[in-house]
């Protein structure tokens, strides 16, 4: 008996060791990037989708591969890149860890660490820890620091933010906790403040989403429609430190994106760069009616019913500037009623009538 | 007692397609029309897949709607669901306004078709209106 007890024993700590640190962090705390990259992945979701050939893929893989690919190639960058995974256990009732970690340092994999999330916490706060344990940037030019925080997943609700996570269905995960936690992960550097917020989601590019973000990051690249599951493509990181203004590296970073979404996408592609600067002025002015909207919205028990559309159809005041501090790049869907749609405002807003119930039967 | 039946059947089919989860199910149900419809030469037979495709599902949706324990939230994800197939329905063929799709585009048509779906899916539509449209679909075909 003793010995098959010994043996569960032992199985389960050699399934929980799987850490795998390859330098002493003292060392490495010497050798010092000019760029730090956090690649947020997530994955305890629905993320299959098909390729042209018809394989099945599943989204949070295939970025993972790339992630580390783009890694690889960095050799001015500290990257992060954190996978969040379904929950899973082995031999039926020991949990499995639910994240990792693959830590690159000049193109070389410096650990990789498995660790559990522990949803209880502020949103990402176990990774700012890890960020700050691990990172070191070179702070003798601190301005001309670079630091990119990279998020893929499924739309972040601004409202109903319960089921986000498959495995943790009864925690909510709205845009408020994103942001809480970009400011956590901000705070890990000296200049609380990333250069540039990627948001490969679907249905971000809002003025909500935007309004919640911008005083964490200079520049903010997200997707106001639908975004096809192969997502933004990010080795275009790669070549970070080849450009001094982060304006022209975000805007010709969207452009690769979109170029590489070009080549197989048949729905809709709409990618934004946000200026947060220049668009303070929209939000303020567009703000007040689009929250009214959002408060509506949030207290209907008909709240599904809300639907997102341009804002340049929707009723914003005429003044708004909607144009002011955003590129967008746009390709209409190959079929469907907006594929003569030739213009996109690089904006979406909520469309909701309290008074309408669908009426099903 | 037909409520009765029904909710007896869907329960004990559930274990049928606990197997692989109904999203996973739906979602390759359209990449195998689509992967026979790429590799299909002629495209009367490309256009007959996609009809059949698109028929097939609009009437297991047809028959789930029925189903007397949908709250409010099922059913409007389904509804919005049965919209988009429906508009892929009349654009295949020219109706309701629409230009029918042209030959040399009924690859792209696929394709267009497994992509907006895929999304759509992952947004619109709950557990259990999945669940009930893949029982559907593999009790009526």
């Amino acid at each position: 008996m003793n010995k098959y007890i010994f043996i569960i024993l032992a199985l389960f700590f050699i399934s929980c060791s799987n850490n795998n640190i390859l330098f002493d962090n003292s060392f490495l705390q010497k050798i010092k990037s000019n760029n730090s990259i956090i690649y947020i992945i997530h994955g305890d979701g629905d993320y299959l989708f098909h390729n042209e050939e018809g394989e099945e893929l599943f989204a949070d893989e295939e970025i993972l591969k790339q992630a580390k690919e783009t890694a690889e190639k960095s050799y001015d960058s500290e990257v992060f890149i954190f996978h969040f995974k379904k929950k899973s256990h082995s031999f039926l009732f020991f949990p499995d860890k639910n994240a990792e970690l693959y830590f690159y340092k000049k193109g070389n994999l410096i650990l990789e660490e498995n660790y559990f999330r522990d949803l209880s916490e502020a949103t990402f706060k176990k990774e700012s820890d890890l960020v700050k344990e691990y990172s070191s940037l070179n702070n003798e030019n601190i301005n001309q620091q670079k630091k990119v925080l990279l998020y893929y997943g499924h739309e972040i609700p601004e409202f109903n933010g319960e089921s986000y996570n498959s495995s943790y269905p009864e925690k909510e995960f709205t845009i408020n906790e994103f942001a809480n936690g970009t400011s956590l992960l901000a705070s890990s550097y000296k200049k609380n403040k990333f250069s540039l917020i990627v948001l490969s989601t679907c249905g971000n590019g809002t003025p909500g989403v935007i309004s919640k973000l911008k005083d964490y990051s200079d520049f903010i690249i997200a997707s106001p429609e639908n975004l096809h599951l192969s997502y933004i493509n990010s080795d275009f990181i790669s070549e970070i430190n080849n450009y001094k203004n982060m304006g022209d590296f975000s805007l010709k970073f969207a452009e690769n994106a979109f170029e590489k979404l070009k080549e197989n996408t048949n729905t809709i592609i709409t990618i934004s760069l946000y200026d947060t600067k220049e668009v303070s002025s929209f939000l303020n002015q567009v703000y007040n009616d689009y929250d009214e909207v959002l408060n509506t919205i949030k207290n209907s028990p008909n709240y599904y019913e809300a639907e997102l559309c341009d804002c340049n159809s929707n009723s914003i005041p005429d003044n708004a500037d909607l144009n002011s501090g955003v590129n967008i790049f746009y390709q209409p869907p190959k079929f469907g009623k907006e594929k003569n749609k030739l213009f996109h405002s690089g904006w979406e807003c909520w469309k909701f009538d309290k008074n309408m119930s669908i009426n099903f039967r | 007692r037909a409520s009765l039946f029904i909710t007896i059947l869907v329960l004990l089919l559930i274990q049928a397609v606990n197997a692989e989860e109904p999203e996973v199910q739906l979602k390759n149900y359209f990449n195998n029309v689509a992967v026979k419809v790429k590799n299909t030469i002629d495209p009367v037979e490309k256009r007959e897949l996609l009809n059949t495709m698109f028929k097939k599902v609009l009437a297991s949706i047809e028959v789930v709607k029925d189903y007397p324990f949908l709250t409010k939230k099922n059913l409007a994800g389904i509804s919005i669901f049965q919209n988009s197939i429906q508009e892929k329905y009349f654009e295949l063929n020219g109706m309701n306004g629409y230009q029918k799709v042209a030959d040399a585009n009924l690859n792209s048509f696929a394709s267009y078709t497994v992509q907006d779906t895929e999304q759509a899916l992952t947004i619109t539509i709950t557990l259990l209106g999945l669940i009930l449209i893949i029982l559907a679909l593999i009790i009526l075909f």
